[in-house]
């Protein structure tokens, strides 16, 4: 574990330095960003000082990973406000569609992928097929618009900007965010639909499901006592690798419905050029996908104790 | 099997309404909530605020909002005019350099506090970087032209310019705000507006609320703003025809997507002008006949069938909106193929070809870059269109001047120098590398010419100049489409970036 911890650290600090790197290369000012087409000398001037742009590259790197050992990721030339802030106004937002949309992937995801296996071979499992290959081909941006017309324009359901910040209310704030998890979670659950009966089908052909039909257990047990614990070790490893895929795919859902996340707040700092909230995001969305790993192991250890073993 | 799909499909059937009952059920509460509340406007705008300081924001579109939170000595009119606002009156010295404003009685802040003289110097001393612990200049504008603020009594408050400046008096409608309050403006704007400011979200938007001391009896009408930011327009579309908002610019493409009954589309001239900058270091671009074979080439009238309906052809760098300064040169070049072929063939390009670098960010300047690319084919010149984002544009184009030609739109201002004074060779921002002496001196003349009339001729022919010498390829005064609530009235426009939301209110 320790291991683990050492190499996730090392990978953290390669990708604050690409980033750093990266930056230079791409074109774009921050301060000729922020005062556009009426440039003032004074101000320009200002703004390099202020934000240490003055300064040379290693300089300026060090000084931001010092400042990063100390929690602070200084201050957004975009917004003039510290990162920390304006992260942590947003942070809730996506961990929230995240969370959602990942528990909407698991709750609709698993129990329809254990349908379609039972309907394997009928019409109906041809149908779902052809939906789940919908669900994954179609753009979340695309299905998210068509959410917004169906449900806000046509049905008046909801409005379109149905986002209201979690300090109005929980239900309010939950129902905002509920047609941009859908939109989310859309080709999440038509992959975990898929792995699910795929996965069950391969696992009901296997000898020990025989060894049990032939002593007569019910078809019913054997799925959910036997079959289904199996079939799970690869759904959590897809499971996982959807969840971060849930965490970058709300980048642009957020923008559709315009949810203040960090997602859309990435979008503006990189489109301006502002390094500073660049790599705070960066910084977080890291340890997100880290975290998210280290909980994938855990639950693979609960479901599969011989996996503890591997350590 | 049979009664197993029968179960499933039921299964699935009571996930599907449940979830829609739940949408339902939540969706009956709150529903369309904002519009129907008759004192409430919800404003669409595309972009955040910069920064909530109005001496530290630099973008219109900030601008154009704040203008309801912070008043300055004068304000713009709707003609483009300059007119009182905290200052009823002013008095300008003989040598024009001295200023002397006298404020309007019993104007209060948003705080409670009484608008005085003492506030007004702190303003402009903060601008100039004069006040103990902000002693950085805020605005090049101020810090360069103001010598010194004294304070004559208490509502009568007197610059004095470090040399004759004729355009100062333009730049009087920045914000005043209280006496030391600096420091906080950028997290608690406080100024002596209709709308004071309540709350700000980064990235969802603002919410302000009706000043009832606001020195203008009978204003703001409505007692609540939200202001939405919609970073992505389809959105912003999207809420506007579910009449989430009230009002919102949007652009020519969109219209068709506006429910009719429900928004009234005003349209207006932007007095901004669009224009193909073409950069005159160009090795081609340095012959003044290729330049006057890329106008020759050119149909602005398709253009504007095209993008925008109705918008005023243009010659020169300046709108015909600001009728008072603007030198009527229409059809100076009216389109004639041949003779630009032949333009061409004498400068030794028969076969011309050059790169459009175009800011992605806005369709008007991509679009009108294809239909020039189009036109120009019939002249034998080849247009290749590269489009970038607008913080390389802004970086590259704009401060760089690496670019062949350019598509951009430039806003007006409410004096003429900012306008013009673009293209004179010393500015910084000269992206299309202009430099004619004559020009630049008419550029200085105009800058401290205190005689009204002389300074309408000096502009004048700054605007021949630019034309006659084809400095760039001037396109129209693009149509700025705002959508308004048909319920509402009051809509006011300006030449300038300004959403007065002063006269805005339900019909009765």
């Amino acid at each position: 574990m320790g291991k683990r911890i050492i190499y996730s650290f090392l990978t953290f600090l390669l990708v604050t330095i690409i980033i750093f790197i990266f930056f230079q290369f791409i074109p774009g000012d921050p301060v000729l960003s922020k005062i556009g087409l009426e440039p003032d000398p004074a101000l320009e001037a200002i703004l390099r000082a202020e934000f240490g742009l003055d300064r040379p590259l290693p300089e300026r790197y060090l000084r931001w990973l010092g400042n990063l050992a100390r929690l602070d990721m200084g201050t957004s030339i975009r917004f003039n406000q510290p990162v920390n802030k304006l992260i942590a106004a947003r942070l809730p937002n996506t961990v929230a569609l995240a969370v959602l949309s990942f528990i909407l992937v698991a709750a609709a995801g698993i129990p329809l992928g254990i349908l379609a296996a039972k309907l394997n071979d009928t019409k109906a499992g041809t149908l779902f097929n052809a939906i789940t290959q919908i669900g994954i081909a179609i753009p979340a941006f695309f299905f998210a618009m068509i959410l917004i017309i169906i449900v806000s324009i046509k049905l008046k359901l909801v409005p379109v900007t149905a986002y209201v910040p979690m300090s109005k209310g929980f239900f309010p704030f939950l129902r905002g965010m509920l047609l941009p998890a859908i939109a989310v979670s859309f080709s999440g659950i038509s992959i975990t639909v898929r792995y699910v009966r795929n996965s069950i089908i391969e696992e009901l052909e296997s000898n020990y499901v025989l060894a049990a039909k032939n002593k007569g257990v019910k078809s019913g047990d054997i799925l959910y006592k036997h079959v289904l614990r199996n079939a799970m070790i690869p759904i959590v490893t897809i499971l996982g690798m959807i969840f971060v895929s849930i965490v970058t795919g709300s980048i642009v859902i957020e923008t559709v419905f315009s949810i203040p996340g960090i997602g859309s707040l990435l979008i503006a700092a990189i489109k301006t050029s502002d390094l500073p909230l660049t790599q705070g995001i960066c910084v977080y969305i890291s340890i997100v996908v880290i975290f998210a790993y280290l909980l994938l192991d855990i639950i693979y250890m609960l479901i599969d104790p011989r996996i503890r073993l591997k350590e | 099997m049979k009664t197993n799909s029968f179960q499933s499909t039921l299964v699935f059937l009571l996930l599907v309404s449940a979830l829609s009952g739940f949408l339902t059920a939540c969706g009956a509460k709150n529903g369309q909530e904002a519009t129907t509340k008759a004192s409430k406007i919800v404003v669409g705008i595309p972009q955040d605020f910069d920064s909530l300081d109005p001496h530290i924001a630099q973008a219109s579109g900030t601008e154009e909002i704040m203008f309801n939170v912070f008043t300055g000595l004068t304000m713009p009119s709707t003609a483009g005019e300059l007119v009182p606002a905290l200052a009823e009156k002013w008095e300008i010295s003989a040598d024009s350099t001295a200023y002397t404003f006298y404020l309007r009685k019993g104007v209060k802040f948003h705080n409670g506090s009484n608008l005085s003289a003492a506030d007004v110097k702190y303003s402009y001393d903060r601008l100039c970087g004069k006040i103990p612990g902000e002693e950085k200049a805020l605005k090049s504008t101020f810090a360069n032209v103001v010598k010194e603020v004294e304070v004559l009594n208490d509502s009568t408050v007197k610059i004095v310019l470090k040399s004759r400046n004729a355009k100062f008096l333009s730049d009087t409608y920045i914000g005043i705000i209280p006496k030391d309050s600096g420091p906080s403006q950028a997290s608690n704007p406080v100024g002596t507006g209709p709308y004071k400011f309540v709350d700000y979200t980064a990235g969802v938007g603002m919410n302000l609320a009706k000043f009832a001391d606001y020195y203008e009896k009978g204003l703001p009408k409505l007692d609540q703003v939200e202001i939405k930011i919609f970073a992505d327009l389809n959105a912003g579309v999207l809420a506007l025809s579910n009449r989430e908002i009230q009002f919102m610019q949007i652009v020519y493409d969109t219209i068709a997507q506006i429910p009719k009954g429900d928004f009234v589309i005003e349209q207006y001239p932007m007095n901004t002008v669009q224009l193909m900058g073409i950069n005159n270091n160009f090795k081609p671009f340095q012959d003044k006949r290729i330049r006057q074979a890329l106008n020759y080439a050119i149909d602005k009238q398709q253009i504007i069938a095209m993008l925008a309906p109705g918008a005023p052809e243009v010659d020169s760098n300046f709108s015909p909106v600001m009728a008072y300064w603007y030198e009527d040169l229409k059809d100076y070049y009216s389109r004639d193929v041949e003779k630009a072929k032949k333009l061409l063939a004498e400068a030794g390009y028969p076969n011309l070809s050059f790169t459009i670098k175009v800011p992605g960010e806005y369709p008007i300047h991509v679009n009108a870059a294809q239909i020039i690319e189009q036109q120009y084919k019939d002249a034998g010149i080849t247009v290749k269109i590269q489009v970038v984002d607008w913080n390389t544009w802004l970086t590259e184009v704009y401060a760089g001047r690496n670019h062949e030609a350019t598509i951009i739109g430039l806003t007006g201002k409410l004096d003429p120098d900012n306008i013009l004074k673009r293209f004179s060779s010393g500015y910084s921002r000269n992206f299309i590398n202009f430099n004619n002496p004559r020009y630049d001196q008419l550029i200085k003349d105009g800058e401290v010419e205190s005689n009204a009339a002389k300074r309408v001729e000096i502009y004048k022919e700054a605007q021949r100049i630019l034309t006659e010498e084809a400095a760039s390829v001037f396109i129209m005064d693009p149509i700025n489409y705002v959508a308004v609530d048909a319920r509402m009235e009051g809509f006011k426009y300006y030449p300038i970036y300004f959403i007065d939301l002063r006269y805005l209110n339900y019909k009765n």
